[in-house]
């Protein structure tokens, strides 16, 4: 396969993911707002919006900018528009790689995001938008389990996929620590509302209701950290990424050339750390962990660039 | 033979004057090959094929069978390709003629490019004139004394035919470099079967589908010596030139990669693409990319979309481009009025398909006739291309011919004169208007040519001027496309 | 006559150069009166070499690189033998009836097409032709004068023009180096129906010649029923066993002695040198 179309098919992996993820956090965070227990919701809702989106608004904007921003923007690179327009451009570069099922709905997701009214983004058009942008990544995720062969191209594109959610489930929980910080910072003490927080972080990485079915208790935030740091078994945990990650580089590189500073041995080595890691090293300071490890997958992404996709 | 019907859904249909109408003759009666199509629409209501159009149209949208149009912002906006639900029939007996007229010229043509490019001989005899080939900036002197494998230059040809108000086919232009449309043909044959199948049924209708298959064979035939399992690639500028969905189409069927200039390199005068496990050898390069902007080292220094040492490993014989460079010396608008003259010089046989005749006022007798003629006529310098200097007889005023018979008795050589070409109709459905209305067309027929093989795509893409009237039929400025039926019999 | 001839030229880049292809055209040709008696290269970078043969048959070496890189050097030097006499040259070949029965003649012109068209270098509107060829003497001495009048017209002087410089700019500035000389001289002859061409190549630094300092330009003209005979513009001069040919082409663009493809950003800065000395001074050095 051409180095340069394994790169567009990873980059088109990776973009559809973070359209989904940004999609699901905007609407969870946003409509969960609307009965939370805490005061000056909407400010704090719209700085946690920027800031996992890491786009930028100048302070007071109003609520409407702030979400075409995010949403909608062509000209920002950050937005969810831009990026399912990447998404497309990508595998639009690999298209004759790729099955027409999967490239008509992604064409089709692009059409319907682009071609989405500025004006229909007010109360129920948002919601219906960013349910309709999850919705369809769900279903070309369908589609690329079920319409592809499972080879190199699909294990490029998954590789992306799983690379991108460690990412945004490292992005999602840093930010809703930040607003339990800001929140105990002007509100000492205030349990209800770190419990709300914690729910809407289990909630913007879909984990709400299995993490209940597995601790068989209310969510809590040692519970929820480890839940989205640790279990091998939920597919949005870190843990669960790299283990996807690994599977997908061998399928790959059969041959396991897998030497010191090669891409293979650095997930393996990450891998190897976080399977023995435990929650009570890392609760003190969850953010000092979340920070190194999104540092090692960087540097996990850059060496995929060097070994593979570079052309 | 029947009177059409006033109720049914061609009911207000009113053909062109003095244009020849595929579908009706001119008592108003069907002619015989769209008989059964006819019966099986005169079922339809307006309102089903309004449904069916709208239906077409979103498949097409969906599919991502758009081109870009690039007078708007990087990237552009996409349009779909207008398809028209009324296909276009060719009896048997008439495509036989197109299909040998076909290969016939493709053979004259490059034989003319082999001895362009060698000992010019039909230039010394004095067939062709010398400064009309030269003059043209479409002789490529990295050509000179190379011999593509096979001998083979043009082995891909989009021939552009219409008919004129005579009922004759006309060839109208030879494109030989790069040329475009086949996907939509398969396309519009896809869409048709999904729209009408109840029509194929019906019909004997020629197979386009071979077509990928037939390319690579084509292109496999002309594989660099010595080379076991060539390994073959589409070229393509990128994904933002507005063929890209045709360049990714036709690798996809013919089962082969996709690259773009930055995936190749050339080492040692070989090849390669760029691989996730390394470099992989390519043998022959079905480039979608202009000569000029293949080989930054010797044409445009500029270019992005090109492999910088292509050409030094092309004329070393270890990699074949499809089609050659060069070619675009032979489908010159100038150098097309002798094609006759050049099929007769190397085949010795008369030319099967016409030509658009031409008067070479530099000839007594044509000279004769232009400046009796000249308000009927089309007149034109042989040198210029893109339209210019241009007078098309029945719309110049008197002082305007009279200025450009000073011109041609000035330098008579300069000048050639042809008739004013009328293009066919064909009923079409119009949007706008919610019924059929005739529309111009022309045809464009695929053919290959490899080494001890030839294939003419039976079928064509047939282009529809969609504005009332007008006879452009270039996607780009509001042309359509219809599938084309090849009757077996 | 025998000659050391030393080409150098180094290369700095502003930012490392990832990739990266150059073609150098530096290579002494043979000829019936040229031989190449040796030759040695010496090049810093990072990449391979390997040679082919350009269109019109000259040697080409080629090098791509494998490795980024910021600094680059080649060096090569060949020693070259020549003993091209013009003493030799009749003033007329033929009978000036036939001289332009041949340059007459369709095979003639087709079988030179390529040295009668104008490039864009040496295109020159026919208005600004100030020496048409009359017919009435021999294409050799109208060659000679119209040396001549180039020589006197045209004031070398480097700095002024660059590589895309066109004759019709040379002419109106009436300044220039080799490569402006000879495009004008082009376009005059090829517009008289003489084919000729554009030569690149060394001159014997020890005659006080002007362009001797770097590459040398200069032309050849094909003279009916004789061939090629080389025209200096520059030095007023016939080219002899004081020019060492490389190549010929076109114009200027097919004998660029360094041609390449370079992706990077920022600026870079070149140097060349070339050396050429007649060998019985080689001891000196």
């Amino acid at each position: 396969m051409l180095a340069r179309v394994a790169d567009n098919l990873y980059w088109m992996g990776r973009y559809l993911e973070r359209s989904e993820h940004l999609a699901r956090f905007v609407k969870i965070q946003y409509f969960s707002a609307l009965d939370a227990p805490y005061s000056h919701k909407e400010e704090m809702v719209l700085r946690s919006l920027l800031a996992m989106s890491a786009i930028e608004a100048p302070e007071q904007a109003p609520e409407e900018e702030v979400l075409y921003r995010i949403c909608l923007e062509k000209e920002n690179a950050l937005s969810l528009c831009s990026s399912v327009s990447f998404a497309r451009t990508n595998a639009r570069g690999a298209r004759d790689m790729i099955s027409a099922e999967l490239w008509e709905n992604i064409n089709k997701f692009y059409h319907y995001v682009t071609s989405f009214p500025a004006e229909g983004l007010k109360s129920r058009g948002m919601y219906e938008f960013l349910q309709q942008v999850i919705m369809q990544t769900s279903i070309i995720k369908g589609s690329i389990e079920n319409t592809l062969l499972h080879d190199e191209v699909w294990a490029f594109i998954k590789f992306g996929v799983s690379l991108e959610r460690a990412f945004q489930v490292i992005r999602i929980t840093q930010t809703k620590l930040e607003d339990v910080a800001r929140i105990e910072h002007s509100a000492p003490n205030s349990e209800p509302v770190e419990n709300y927080q914690i729910s809407t972080l289990l909630a913007a990485t879909e984990g709400f209701d299995m993490s209940r079915r597995y601790y068989k208790a209310p969510p809590s935030r040692r519970n929820a950290l480890e839940f989205l740091s640790f279990n091998t078994e939920f597919p949005r945990s870190i843990t669960n990424c790299v283990l996807h990650m690994q599977e997908h580089i061998q399928r790959i590189n059969p041959g396991k050339q897998t030497g010191k500073g090669s891409v293979e041995f650095m997930i393996g080595k990450l891998l190897s750390h976080l399977q023995y890691l435990t929650i009570e090293e890392i609760e003190a300071d969850p953010s000092a962990f979340l920070d190194e490890t999104q540092e090692t997958l960087y540097r996990i992404g850059e060496q995929m660039n060097a070994n593979y996709l570079k052309y | 033979m029947e009177r059409a019907p006033l109720k049914n859904i061609f009911a207000s249909y009113q053909a062109y004057d003095a244009c020849f109408d595929e579908v009706f003759a001119e008592d108003g009666t069907v002619r015989p090959h769209y008989h059964k199509l006819y019966e099986l629409f005169s079922g339809y209501t307006l309102r089903d094929f309004q449904e069916l159009n709208e239906r077409t149209k979103l498949a097409f949208f969906n599919q991502g069978i758009t081109f870009a149009v690039y007078s708007d912002e990087a990237g552009g906006s996409e349009r779909i390709f207008p398809f028209d639900l009324f296909p276009r029939i060719i009896p048997a007996s008439e495509w036989s003629m197109i299909e040998k007229g076909i290969i016939q010229r493709n053979y004259a043509l490059n034989l003319f490019l082999h001895d362009l490019y060698h000992d010019k001989k039909i230039l010394k005899d004095k067939v062709v004139p010398a400064d009309l080939v030269f003059s043209s900036g479409n002789y490529n002197k990295y050509m000179i004394g190379h011999n593509p494998v096979g001998g083979i230059y043009n082995h891909i040809s989009g021939t552009d035919l219409i008919r004129h108000r005579d009922g004759k086919y006309y060839i109208l232009e030879d494109n030989i470099r790069c040329p475009s449309g086949v996907s939509y043909i398969l396309a519009n044959r896809e869409a048709m079967k999904s729209g009408l199948s109840d029509l194929f049924q019906e019909s004997q209708v020629a197979l386009v589908k071979p077509y990928p298959v037939e390319l690579l064979a084509t292109i496999q035939s002309v594989a660099p010596e010595n080379v076991d399992q060539p390994t073959a690639v589409v070229l393509t500028p990128g994904i933002f030139n507005s063929a890209y969905y045709e360049h990714s189409f036709l690798a996809q069927r013919m089962g082969i990669e996709l690259v773009e200039g930055r995936d190749l390199l050339v080492d040692n005068d070989f090849v390669y693409m760029k691989t996730i496990y390394g470099r992989q050898k390519v043998d022959i390069i079905y480039r979608r990319v202009d000569d000029e902007f293949l080989d930054p080292m010797v044409y445009r220094p500029d270019s992005m979309l090109g492999v910088p040492g292509l050409m030094t490993a092309y004329r070393a014989g270890n990699v074949t481009l499809v089609n050659a460079p060069g070619t675009g010396v032979a489908d010159d608008k100038a150098v097309y009025t002798y094609v006759p003259q050049i099929i007769r010089y190397y085949l010795g046989e008369e030319a099967i398909l016409h030509n658009v005749p031409t008067w070479h006022c530099e000839k007594p007798d044509d000279l004769k006739y232009v400046l009796g003629n000249m308000a009927e006529l089309v007149l034109k310098p042989v040198d210029e291309s893109g339209g210019y200097g241009i007078v098309i007889g029945p719309q110049a005023t008197r002082a305007q011919l009279d200025e450009y018979r000073t011109r041609i008795l000035a330098n008579p050589r300069k000048y050639i004169a042809q008739p004013v070409m009328s293009l066919s109709t064909h009923a079409t459905y119009i949007e706008d208007e919610v019924m059929f209305e005739p529309r111009h067309i022309d045809l464009r027929i695929f053919s290959l040519l490899g080494k001890d093989r030839h294939y003419v795509l039976k079928g064509g893409l047939s282009r529809v001027a969609l504005r009332r009237g007008s006879l452009i039929v270039n996607s780009s400025q509001g042309g359509g496309s219809k599938d084309t039926w090849v009757l077996e019999k | 006559m025998r000659y050391s001839v030393h080409y150098l030229a180094r290369n700095h880049y502003e930012h490392p150069v990832q990739e990266a292809v150059l073609d150098f055209l530096v290579t002494p040709t043979e000829t019936p009166g040229q031989r190449l008696l040796g030759r040695q290269s010496d090049p810093r970078f990072p990449g391979k070499a390997y040679s082919y043969t350009n269109i019109f048959g000259f040697e080409v070496i080629r090098f791509r690189a494998e490795q980024p890189f910021a600094d680059c050097e080649f060096s090569f030097s060949f020693q070259v033998e020549s003993d091209v006499q013009t003493e030799a040259l009749p003033l007329a070949f033929f009978p000036l009836e036939e001289e332009l029965a041949i340059m007459d003649s369709p095979e003639f012109s087709i079988d030179h097409i390529l040295f009668l068209r104008p490039t864009p270098s040496s295109r020159l509107d026919e208005s600004q032709n100030f020496f048409p060829y009359q017919r009435n003497i021999s294409v050799f001495d109208y060659l000679l004068s119209l040396r001549d009048h180039i020589y006197e017209a045209i004031r070398f002087e480097p700095g002024i023009t660059h590589v895309h410089t066109t004759a019709e700019e040379v002419l109106a500035i009436r300044r220039g180096v080799c490569q402006d000389f000879v495009h004008l001289f082009l376009a005059i002859a090829r517009q008289s129906g003489i084919p000729c061409r554009y030569v690149s190549g060394y001159l014997d630094q020890g005659m006080q010649f002007q362009g001797a300092a770097q590459m040398h330009a200069w032309a050849e003209a094909m003279i009916p029923g004789r061939g090629w005979v080389g025209f200096d513009p520059t030095n007023k001069l016939l080219a002899d066993h004081h020019f060492i040919k490389v190549s010929h082409g076109c114009d200027y663009q097919d004998c660029a002695p360094l041609r390449g493809i370079i992706y990077m950003g920022g600026g870079q800065r070149t140097e060349y040198e070339v050396v050429v000395k007649p060998e019985n001074s080689l001891v000196n050095v």
